[in-house]
């Protein structure tokens, strides 16, 4: 394809889905690290790689800081320090009244809450809750990592039982009631703890280090790290003390969400050849030719009809008695300017609407936003709808008069 | 065959066994209407889907469902809830030999977890445990749906035809009614019974008469339940087929046309059962796997018995008997991996013309090539058992050819019939969907056996092992498209389960392909 200014482009791949990312190169003027992680998570299903630059934020409670010197490395690496208190508290609150008591020494007892007629109990306490292979809740230590505990409590007739989180993101979980709603909150109250992971390079140093919360040390390439309260494996891939921060292209599985279509293309100028990734819709300067610098943009063609199309209304249907989406129609009005024809009609699901042989069929919605609707447009000549019937029926014919009527072909 | 014993048994227990003492008559409320997951079904209907999912029997319906929702019995002390799976009474600490739980034994915290973390999960990413764990909930869910008066909306809506339906009121007549109807409930007196009843259903028609469905349609829908026209088809086709292969060797005519009646009664059977789901429906017949089970049953069933008039070879029943009766007691058992329930269409099927003309079309197409299927085994038995029988095995193979290409040309015809339909619709003939690759897949592979036979490259024997291999095809097209990929745009009737018995079908088919094979090598 000859560009104007006298180069070339030449459309070398194209990738359907794909996003840029942010890697670091070997190369840079000065010590600034950066590595390269692969996070694994089997119950989730997470296998990501992402890297990680110092000062950058980091992810999933994974951070690279850097060590400036030999004690600053050792103040990093003391897990001792993290280890905080191991005091859980249970809290049960209703209206004004609190019950507030370390969970060490009450599982089992029956705990007033004052002032309230209910009483609570701790049936079970896991310090450290785990599913095991066999599905069995376990402990998997003494530590409080994780804990959950089962909680009663009993009013009266009024009766309910609690799966209660000592982790901020769990809400509390009802497993059953009796009588009337107590209306009671449980919470457990665990101690802040260091979280997650932190690696640490030092200053033009090539070897690299780690800290959770209660263990440390070197860290050997490729060797999975097991992180804590996570059931998932880190892995450090690459480690680059040098780093220069490049963009880069990351092609995703097809039907990921986020990413975008992208195409590679060179462009050769006079004696020179240079590649350049294209993200749909993101325009890039072009340089080198002659005459006025050009911008290059991978995107939609659009076309104009020739008459105007409104949406009228966009209905939703639902089932009865049920907020189940039972099918969504777009009211359209054509209208042809030149020569004032007007045209009411209804698409939906299989049911397009033409007008003046383009098709406009339902393609999409937004259920939060019922301003809008998607129709696909499509103009099919006449000859292809008539290769198609006819194809069809000679088809289907054909192989009945083979099968059928073969005495008579 | 056992299954069927059984079935034979039970109906003729039910059929000796006497009116128990003060059975209560429930045909008036059985036709209550109750607006319940997007339409307006019968009370009867209801309570048989409640008792299928949280027991997975059918036993007694209206009594359990009035026990539980006229609180009469506290259902979280009722030992009805359904759990086989070894490995989760195992985790949960149960007894290994119960069946049926009550809901205080199940609901724990163990449970709790398994099932938070199941659903966390993609369906397909689920242990077998993990699901049995989310199916045990959704019984206990649904049973304790049943308990709540709300969750049952019986009333009316007053002026819109689609409105919400409500529970019973707290003040007005129809409480006071719901009130007697329990009293009658409790002392077990079937004339206040039915008397409170009919007040019901009456005070409850009502409240909204041009809102209210007609009597004629509920009665209908709840006839169905109570008919059960499809394991009546799968009595009739299992009989017959006993009856056929204990007269063979005596080559009687009373006893093949007794089983030339049975059949023919069994699809019959089968055809009412079909006529009265879509007039219940008021749509297509084919719209999820169930369904698609029961027709493709249906098809090859009148392929038989159509086939079987005008030829006698007896082949045809006999090998097309056992399949249609397992189809249908497959369909019958697992209503978990296949729904029976009548429930509203997904967005794409709705007002679909080509729905009624290209799904049929693909379907019978697979009934055709069940029918060879079964021939081929058939054929294949005699290849191996009595290779002399030069002129049946002939026979078999001419059958076996007509019956490929009849589900050839309904294969082709309703895949192009989908692409024009597809074409108008969604503006492009073919686009390498899942299901219609797979219909391409295995049209071709019908197409191999069908050419080889007439270029010489098989025989008749080849064709019949082409029968049963192709089918594998088949089953991928429709089962496997569903159920194991779950993509595509023709999104209907996708779940999982069953995959075990499917892998042991086609190792057995593979089993009995390679078995004729390896007796028939040269020597």
């Amino acid at each position: 394809m000859l560009l104007p200014g006298g180069q070339r482009l030449a459309l070398e791949e194209f990738v359907p889905n794909a996003t840029t990312e942010t890697v670091a190169r070997e190369g840079g003027p000065e010590a600034r690290p950066a590595v390269q992680v692969r996070l694994q998570s089997k119950t989730a299903g997470h296998d990501l790689r992402r890297w990680l630059f110092v000062g950058a934020p980091g992810f999933a409670n994974i951070s690279l800081v850097i060590a400036g010197d030999a004690a600053h490395l050792a103040r990093l690496t003391n897990t001792a320090a993290s280890a905080a208190t191991k005091d859980v508290r249970l809290l049960v609150a209703l209206k004004d009244q609190r019950l507030d008591v370390p969970v060490a020494g009450n599982v089992g007892k029956d705990l007033a809450v004052p002032g309230s007629g209910v009483t609570a109990r701790m049936l079970n306490y896991w310090p450290d809750f785990r599913m095991n292979d066999k599905h069995q809740i376990v402990s998997a230590s003494d530590e409080p990592n994780n804990p959950v505990a089962l909680v009663s409590l009993q009013r009266g007739e009024s009766a309910e039982r609690w799966f209660v989180f000592g982790t901020a993101q769990m809400r509390p979980m009802l497993r059953e009631q009796k009588g009337e709603p107590i209306g009671a909150q449980v919470q457990l109250l665990a101690p802040a703890q260091r979280t997650g992971m932190m690696l640490i390079a030092t200053v033009g140093g090539s070897q690299l280090y780690f800290a959770s919360k209660n263990k440390s040390g070197p860290v050997a390439p490729g060797e999975p790290l097991e992180l804590d309260a996570m059931d998932a494996q880190l892995t450090v891939e690459r480690f680059v003390t040098n780093a220069v921060p490049a963009r880069e292209i990351v092609r995703l599985p097809a039907g990921a969400e986020q990413g975008r279509p992208a195409l590679r293309v060179t462009v050769h100028g006079a004696g020179t050849a240079r590649a350049e990734w294209l993200m749909f819709g993101q325009p890039i300067a072009l340089r080198g030719g002659t005459g006025n610098p050009m911008h290059l943009v991978f995107a939609w063609d659009s076309m104009e009809l020739p008459f105007t199309v409104a949406l009228e209304d966009f209905v939703v249907e639902r089932d009865e008695g049920s907020q189940n989406v039972a099918g969504w129609t777009s009211k359209v009005l054509f209208t042809d300017a030149a020569t004032g024809e007007r045209k009411h009609a209804d698409v939906w699901m299989n049911h397009p609407a033409v007008f003046k042989g383009y098709k406009f069929s339902q393609a999409s919605w937004n259920p939060q936003d019922l301003k809008y609707t998607v129709l696909q447009v499509k103009k099919d000549p006449l000859w292809v709808i008539v290769l198609t019937w006819s194809g069809s029926g000679l088809t289907i014919l054909g192989i009945a008069l083979m099968f059928y009527a073969r005495r008579w072909v | 065959m056992m299954i069927m014993m059984k079935r034979t048994l039970l109906l003729l227990m039910a059929a000796v066994s006497l009116a128990g003492a003060q059975e209560l008559d429930y045909s008036a409320l059985r036709t209550i209407a109750v607006q319940k997951d997007g339409r307006k079904k019968p009370l009867d209907t209801v309570a048989t889907e409640a008792v299928q999912r949280i027991t997975g029997r059918r036993k007694d319906p209206m009594e359990f469902l009035l026990s539980v929702w006229l609180g009469t019995r506290d259902y979280r002390t009722m030992p009805v809830v359904l759990l086989t799976h070894r490995g989760l009474k195992e985790t949960l600490g149960l007894p290994l030999e119960q069946k049926y739980f009550t809901v205080e034994q199940l609901a724990t915290p163990a449970l709790g977890a398994i099932v938070e973390r199941a659903q966390q999960k993609d369906s397909h990413a689920q242990s077998s445990l993990e699901r049995e764990a989310v199916a045990l909930d959704r019984r206990m869910q649904t049973l304790a749906g049943l308990a709540m008066p709300e969750t049952l909306p019986i009333v009316p809506h007053p002026a819109d035809e689609k409105g919400p339906w409500g529970p019973v009121p707290k003040t007005g007549t129809i409480p006071e009614h719901v009130g007697t109807l329990r009293g009658a409930f409790v002392k077990r007196d079937p004339t206040a019974f039915l008397a409170a009843s009919r007040e019901l259903a009456a005070a409850l028609r009502a409240a909204s008469p041009q809102v209210y469905p007609s009597q004629e349609s509920l009665a209908r829908e709840a006839h169905y339940n109570q008919f059960h026209p499809f394991r009546k088809a799968e009595v009739f086709y299992g009989v017959a087929f006993v009856l056929l292969l204990a007269t063979w060797p005596m080559r009687g005519r009373a006893g093949y046309w007794i089983a030339v009646a049975l059949f023919t009664a069994g699809v019959a059977v089968h055809g009412y059962g079909f006529w009265l789901r879509m007039l219940i429906s008021g749509r297509p017949p084919i719209t999820n796997m169930y369904e698609s089970v029961v027709w493709v049953s249906f098809g090859a069933a009148l392929f038989a018995i159509v086939l079987e008039l005008i030829f006698r070879p007896r082949f045809y029943l006999a090998a097309v008997a056992p399949i249609a009766t397992v189809m249908l007691v497959l369909a019958d058992m697992f209503p978990a991996v296949m729904d029976p329930s009548i429930g509203p269409l997904v967005p794409v099927l709705r007002d679909n013309f080509w729905l009624t003309v290209h799904v049929p079309a693909v379907t019978l197409g697979y009934s055709a090539f069940a029918v060879a299927m079964a021939l081929g085994h058939v054929a294949l038995a005699f290849y191996m058992f009595k290779p002399a029988a030069h002129e049946t095995i002939h026979r078999l193979e001419h059958f076996i050819y007509r019956a490929m290409q009849a589900g050839v040309l309904l294969l082709a015809a309703g895949t192009i019939l989908g692409g024009i339909w597809a074409h108008y619709a969604w503006g492009r003939f073919w686009g390498w969907d899942p299901k219609e690759t797979w219909a391409l897949i295995s049209l071709l592979s019908y197409v191999i056996p069908l050419h080889g036979r007439l270029v010489g490259w098989l025989r008749g024997f080849g064709l019949s092992v082409a029968s049963v291999i192709c089918f594998l095809t088949v089953l991928m097209a429709w089962y496997g498209v569903n159920f194991i990929l779950g993509k595509g745009m023709h999104a209907y009737g996708f779940g999982v389960g069953g995959t075990q018995y499917v892998v042991a079908f086609i190792l057995l088919e593979l089993g009995i392909a390679g078995a004729a094979v390896y007796k028939r090598r040269p020597s």
